[in-house]
Order: structure tokens, then C-alpha cells, then sequence
């Protein structure tokens, strides 16, 4: 669990669309239909010369199930990733964490205070009806620039941090 | 004339699989998913536990996730079981 401060309040919290999981479903879709595809094709003919002590129908349906087993796992790690790329908004920091793939995550924190710039970046045909896009923060700590990307509200997103950022800096 | 060849490099079955597919090896791959998927759900467990904003979203995720693991271990596991009776 990510922990706060002790007299911080957690305001929000803002993640990516979830529109991005589209490409990994689409992804493992096309992958579980791949074998039927392939049976129908002519892996029939080579599966029949194959030497099997077995029913060839069992052992299918064991290749069939494992290889969804596999796109599983594929898809719950990309769901985990997609999932723990969030931005946390306190009353007091702006924390971002950001995981890619299994074994690699960053994190970093900056005082409201320290915001400097925020801009938006919302292109394309998508993220415009989808109201999704990427939302810079430019600060004047270690830190310099902290992206969102494809991030929910990316407008709505920047007032609020603007706003924190003002009332920190008053 | 067909009949004196000894090995046909046309047929590739005779290359690629010179065994034939037997339970045990059946039987042996399924162990070899059941660890991988062991493996990945507890890696994911963990960084859902510890990296999670919400402690109770994240335990329906990692109960979601271990439980559609389990049954496909579990279907995976009665064919390899039927193939081999």
C-alpha cells in the first residue's frame, strides 16, 4: 500500500483511460482465436501424422487451454501495469508512479509549491471524444517535469492542480 | 521406388516430433505451466499488495486474478488427466 504522511490527506487519485486496455485485449483476442484459425487451416493434416498415445481431441483441447492460460498471465500483467501508473493528489504533494512491465517501477514526489507550469496535450481523433490526453507539470524541484500520460479529464486535471498550487503558494 | 527411401525429407514430422506425444509428456508440460502461473500470479499478487492505492480493490483484483488462474489450471489439468486415461 502506498503510504501517506501523517497530517496528509488524500484528495485524488488519477489513473489512465481505461480506452489504453484496448490494445491488449484486442491483442489476446486475436492470439485465442489464432489456433482455431490455424486447425482450420491445415494443423489438422499435420496433427494427424503425428504419432499420439492419446485421443488427438484431448490433447488439443490441453494445447488450447494452456495457450489461454498463457494469455491470461499476459493480460494481468498488462492490466497490472495499466493499473499502477497512477498519479496520487494529497492536500499537500503530488505524487507519480509509474509501472512498466514486471520489474521496474519509478516513483516521484513534488510539493504543490513548487508547481510551476501545467499543460495539456490532447491529439487525435480519440482522445478528443474521449475527453483523454497527457498533462505535464513543470516544477522547480529535482524533478523537473512530471507526465501523465493518457490520463482521464486531462483539463479537469489541470485545474485541480493549478489550484492546489495556488493556495500552496499563498 | 518410394518404398526403398529410408527417410523422406519431405515429411517434416519425421524431423521436427521424432517422438511420439505421450502422457507423460503431457503430464510434464502441465507442471511446467503450473509453476510459470504460480510464478507470474504471486509476482503480480505482490505488486498489487504493495503498490495499491485502495487495499480492497486490490484484493478483489488479486482474488479475480488467482481465481481465473485456478480454473484454467484446473481445465488444463483434466485434459492432460483424460489424455492420459
Amino acid at each position: 500500500m502506498i503510504t501517506l504522511q501523517q497530517d496528509e490527506k488524500l484528495l485524488y487519485t488519477f489513473r489512465r483511460h481505461p480506452i489504453v486496455l484496448l490494445g491488449p485485449i484486442l491483442a489476446v483476442a486475436i492470439l485465442a482465436a489464432l489456433p482455431y484459425v490455424a486447425y482450420r487451416l491445415g494443423l489438422r493434416d499435420l496433427i494427424a501424422n503425428i504419432p499420439i498415445q492419446g485421443d488427438p481431441a484431448l490433447l488439443l483441447t490441453f494445447i488450447y487451454l494452456a495457450w489461454i492460460t498463457i494469455l491470461w498471465l499476459a493480460f494481468s500483467a498488462a492490466f497490472v501495469d495499466h493499473w499502477l501508473d497512477v498519479w496520487v493528489v494529497t492536500d499537500k504533494r503530488l505524487l507519480d508512479f509509474e509501472q512498466q512491465g514486471l520489474f521496474h517501477r519509478e516513483s516521484a514526489v513534488t510539493r504543490h509549491a513548487l508547481v510551476q507550469d501545467i499543460s495539456v496535450e490532447v491529439k487525435g481523433i480519440l482522445p478528443t471524444l474521449l475527453d483523454y490526453g497527457d498533462v505535464h507539470v513543470q516544477t522547480a524541484g529535482a524533478n523537473k517535469e512530471f507526465t501523465m500520460k493518457n490520463v482521464t479529464k486531462p483539463y479537469k486535471i489541470k485545474q485541480i492542480i493549478s489550484d492546489l498550487a495556488d493556495n500552496a503558494k499563498a | 521406388m518410394g518404398d526403398s527411401l529410408l527417410f523422406d525429407p519431405f515429411s517434416y514430422t519425421d524431423v521436427l516430433i521424432p517422438l511420439s506425444i505421450t502422457p507423460g509428456i503431457v503430464n510434464g508440460l502441465f507442471w511446467v505451466l503450473l509453476g510459470v502461473t504460480g510464478v507470474v500470479v504471486l509476482i503480480l499478487a505482490y505488486h498489487l499488495s504493495s503498490y495499491s492505492v485502495s487495499g480492497i480493490k486490490a484484493s478483489i483484483l488479486i482474488a479475480v486474478q488467482a481465481g481465473v488462474s485456478i480454473l484454467l489450471l484446473l481445465a488444463t489439468f483434466s485434459a492432460s488427466v483424460l489424455f492420459g486415461s
